[in-house]
């Protein structure tokens, strides 16, 4: 069983990197692919523009930020649901929005799981690496071919 | 006026609802325009069912249908998106109905009345020809309300005026309208002028809800806010209520005094019949007496007149006619001034064999002399056999009717006498004869060979006497009425307008607390997260001081993120709705209790925790009071050994009172109102850690539960904080 990649979706740089440090401090075997909005995440999941030559494999867990710009998480959330294949991806919503709406809204689109980021970064690498440890390496995912 | 939000119901606004409003309007317009024209057909061919409907009502004038023909036409075509023309031509029915007013105001005839068509219906009217002042002035208004749709003037100042305009003619076309329903006399004869007809009534109606109609398919086409409507509309549906009311009030007293009028009319009729029945039959002894005798004496006959005229004052003289046919023995009543002269008419004709065979008395035509009128009553001296001329009485008009009018009815009424349709008796001219046209009530009969008339109306002080305040108070009370109910109208669009800028307000603020939610945490969280990599990655490197900055930055970065959470938790308190429902406390409680578990955990806490009642609230605001409040007592009881909490709540009437109670710090009595002021703190942040957030949003929580909180305290005492809040549906602002 080819180990399956963490797809990490998030804007920020600076996030991004902090959230990836604090994944590799669990020196998960996984790898981490990232993309920066939700447009260049249907690409990836896709297999279409910059990741055409992409190997058609589904990610063992998507971390989604929900403010990304072109196309929000909010959106991407709908998108994925309602594609027949892409609507298996367990996704754990990564987020620092605290709103009800946004909780509300994730979880009647089907999340895994949804995660405020907290600000200390000391919880913040607990909470993500405690994410990754469980979807990388406990769960198994509901792709059927592995 | 200022502030037009689309309002919501508009558009949700059905497209059949929309439909309704254009195609009621254009049959309204149509019907108008074939009034019109009906009208005009009857003109021209005469007939009169079409003018009149009925042989005694007032005909629709040619102007009239003419003015129906333009503002029929102007509101079909304005509604056919056509609004300047369709104004221009409104415009010249204003003018139209302003010209006839001028006629009216100024008395003075423009010749316009009879311009287009000769008035040639026989119900008497006073100008022939000139349609109501009613009907000009339904004219101006709603020739200008078509006008006005145009003017280049905010949407809403238009709509109102516009309203305003299409409401009076309507209410002016249905109160006389009414009027004819319930009795054709008082509604719409505005003194006695031309009525407005029927017809004319009904197609003012008709108009003004048509062009009402129009105005609100206006306002849905152009998303306006149709409430704007609703303050004139109610003001006018008010009025035309009081008004009926206040015709109803007024036609029933005025029936009343022309009741009593017919009859001092009938009781004066009669008087004068008896009067004169009475008289004659005495002044007829004369010739009697002359006819036994064959003759009399000049003495006698002097004495004998000379008492007549002294019980007689009506009696201008009393002479005999011979049978030659002259004037003797004339004897001219003293008691009278009438400047003397010898007024007798050439009545040669009375000694003609004809007239001789006449036995009873003759009474000749009046006639008048130094404007006065008189009339003379022939005795024929005539037995069996025996003609010698006539005794002839004159009679002055005036006096005979005022003797007839006694004092008590010459006071309260004016009479008029009318003989063979020419006026014998008036009242003196300073009486008000503008009261004649309206009130008059007439009395025919025919006696002597003539024709008598009298005409009978009220003084002013009679009318005065007998109008009791009623009328005018509901008029009044209904005018105060109206525009209170209007103002009522009013008062909640404006309320409403309020409400929506409030609730777009909130929004506003939700979008932004939303957005400081994401975008102020962001850079926090990098701060803090690369100076911790910082830490890591040169943690040999770095000397202690400057360890112990980048710890400083690092925690600042985390106070001022606990200070967002803060605020944010404590705006969304103050928005968000309240949905009060009934729970146990202590269930709350211990919740509560549960998620502060790790604040206390390693601590010595005793819990003293009472029986707690139901309580009446916001569920997960009220769990942000308690755990404020529960946080703050394990907070600053940290220094105490053991560190005692009380929770306790009492009922009493309306309210519930929780007080939490510790041992802990507490703080200075002086300080109990500061405590709840936003940032404010009592400690250092060392001694105590805090964002100065807490209280201040617990006092906000509870004070839109309509509730209070305050605290009670000693340095070094510990604290008491009290919640009073409403334990029920019935509020009670504290």
């Amino acid at each position: 069983m080819s180990t399956r990649k963490i797809l990490l979706a998030e804007d920020d740089d600076r996030d991004s990197e902090l959230t990836i440090t604090a994944l590799r401090e669990h020196k998960l075997t996984n790898e981490i692919d990232r993309v920066a909005d939700g447009e260049e995440l249907l690409e990836y999941l896709r297999c279409e523009g910059q990741y055409t030559d992409r190997e058609d494999q589904l990610p063992v867990v998507l971390l989604l930020d929900l403010k990304m710009p072109k196309i929000g998480g909010i959106e991407i959330l709908r998108i994925l649901k309602n594609d027949e294949k892409l609507k298996q991806i367990p996704i754990v919503v990564l987020t620092s929005s605290q709103e009800d709406t946004d909780l509300k809204e994730c979880y009647e689109l089907n999340v895994n799981a949804y995660v405020v980021k907290p600000v200390d970064f000391h919880h913040l690498i607990e909470a993500v690496k405690e994410i990754g440890c469980f979807w990388g390496m406990y769960n198994r995912p509901p792709y059927i071919d592995d | 006026m200022n502030n037009q939000i689309p309002h919501e119901s508009v558009n949700k606004a059905t497209k059949h609802v929309a439909i309704l409003f254009f195609i009621m309007p254009l049959i309204g317009s149509l019907f108008c325009i074939a009034l019109a024209i009906a009208v005009f057909i009857g003109w021209y061919t005469h007939n009169l069912a079409l003018i009149q409907i009925l042989p005694d009502l007032v005909p629709m004038q040619y102007n009239t249908a003419l003015g129906f023909l333009l503002i029929g036409a102007g509101l079909l075509i304005s509604l056919l998106k056509l609004p300047k023309i369709g104004g221009i031509i409104g415009f010249l029915a204003a003018v139209l109905g302003l010209l006839t007013l001028i006629e009216y105001i100024f008395a003075l005839d423009l010749h316009i009345d009879q311009l287009f068509m000769n008035h040639y219906i026989t119900v008497e009217t006073q100008y022939p020809g000139r349609m109501a002042p009613n009907t000009a002035l339904c004219f101006v208004l709603s020739g200008l309300s078509l006008f006005w749709v145009c003017i280049k003037s905010s949407i809403g100042k238009r709509i109102y005026i516009v309203t305003t305009l299409n409401c009076i003619v309507a209410v002016l076309g249905a109160i006389s309208f009414f009027g004819y329903l319930m009795d054709f006399s008082t509604l719409i004869r505005w003194g006695a002028m031309t009525n407005m007809a029927w017809h004319t009534a009904f197609g003012f109606l008709v108009w003004g809800i048509s062009a009402q109609l129009a105005i609100t398919f206006f306002s849905i086409k152009h998303n306006l806010d149709l409430r704007l409507m609703q303050p004139m509309i109610a003001f006018f549906l008010s009025m035309f209520v009081f008004i009926l009311l206040w015709q109803i009030v007024i036609f029933n007293e005025s029936k009343g005094i022309r009741l009593t009028m017919k009859n001092v009319s009938d009781e004066i009729s009669k008087e004068f019949q008896d009067r004169l029945k009475t008289e004659f039959t005495v002044l007829q002894r004369l010739s009697s007496r002359w006819v036994i005798n064959r003759g009399t004496k000049h003495e006698s006959w002097m004495v004998d007149v000379n008492n007549y005229l002294t019980d007689h004052k009506s009696i201008y003289s009393i002479g005999w006619i011979n049978t030659k046919g002259d004037l003797t023995w004339n004897v001219r009543n003293n008691s009278n001034n009438i400047p003397g002269h010898s007024l007798w008419p050439d009545e040669k004709n009375l000694l003609s064999n004809e007239a001789k065979r006449n036995k009873t008395y003759i009474v000749s035509k009046q006639f008048s002399y130094n404007k006065n009128n008189y009339f003379v009553a022939y005795f024929p001296i005539r037995g069996k056999d025996y003609f010698d001329g006539y005794v002839a009485v004159l009679y002055n008009f005036e006096n005979l009717s005022s003797s007839v009018i006694s004092n008590v009815i010459f006071s309260e009424y004016n009479i008029q006498i009318l003989s063979n349709n020419k006026i014998i008796y008036s009242p003196p001219a300073h009486r008000a004869t503008s009261l004649k046209k309206y009130w008059s009530v007439v009395s025919n009969f025919k006696k002597y060979g003539k024709q008598w008339t009298i005409i009978v109306w009220p003084s002013w002080e009679l009318l005065q006497d007998n109008r009791s305040w009623a009328s005018f108070c509901i008029l009044f009370c209904g005018l105060i009425f109206s525009l209170i109910v209007a103002l009522l109208f009013k008062i909640k669009q404006d309320l409403s307008n309020e409400k929506n800028l409030l609730r777009s307000s909130n929004n506003d603020l939700e979008s932004f607390s939303y957005s400081i939610s994401h975008d102020l945490r962001s850079p926090l969280r990098h701060i803090v997260g690369f100076i911790d990599l910082l830490k890591k990655e040169e943690n040999a490197n770095l000397a202690d001081n400057s360890k112990r900055y980048l710890n400083i930055i690092s925690e600042s970065a985390s106070r001022m993120s606990a200070l967002i959470d803060g605020i944010l938790m404590l705006s969304r308190a103050g928005r968000k709705e309240m949905s009060k429902t009934f729970f146990p406390l202590d269930e709350l409680i211990s919740e509560v209790l549960t998620d502060l578990s790790p604040e206390y955990h390693e601590r010595q806490i005793e819990w003293s925790i009472n029986e707690l009642p139901t309580i009446y609230a916001d569920r997960s605001s009220f769990k942000l009071v308690m755990q404020n409040l529960l946080s703050n007592a394990i907070k600053f009881t940290r220094l105490k050994d053991p560190a005692k909490i009380m929770v306790s709540c009492s009922t009493s009437g309306n309210y519930n009172k929780i007080c939490i109670s510790d041992n802990g710090a507490g703080f200075k009595s002086e300080y109990t109102n500061k405590i709840f002021t936003l940032f404010h703190r009592l400690h250092k942040e060392s001694e105590y850690e805090g964002t100065g957030i807490g209280l201040a949003n617990v006092e906000r929580i509870v004070r839109r539960h309509h509730g209070k909180v305050w605290a009670e305290s000693e340095l070094g005492q510990g604290a008491t904080f009290f919640v009073l809040i409403p334990s029920n549906n019935n509020e009670v602002i504290l």
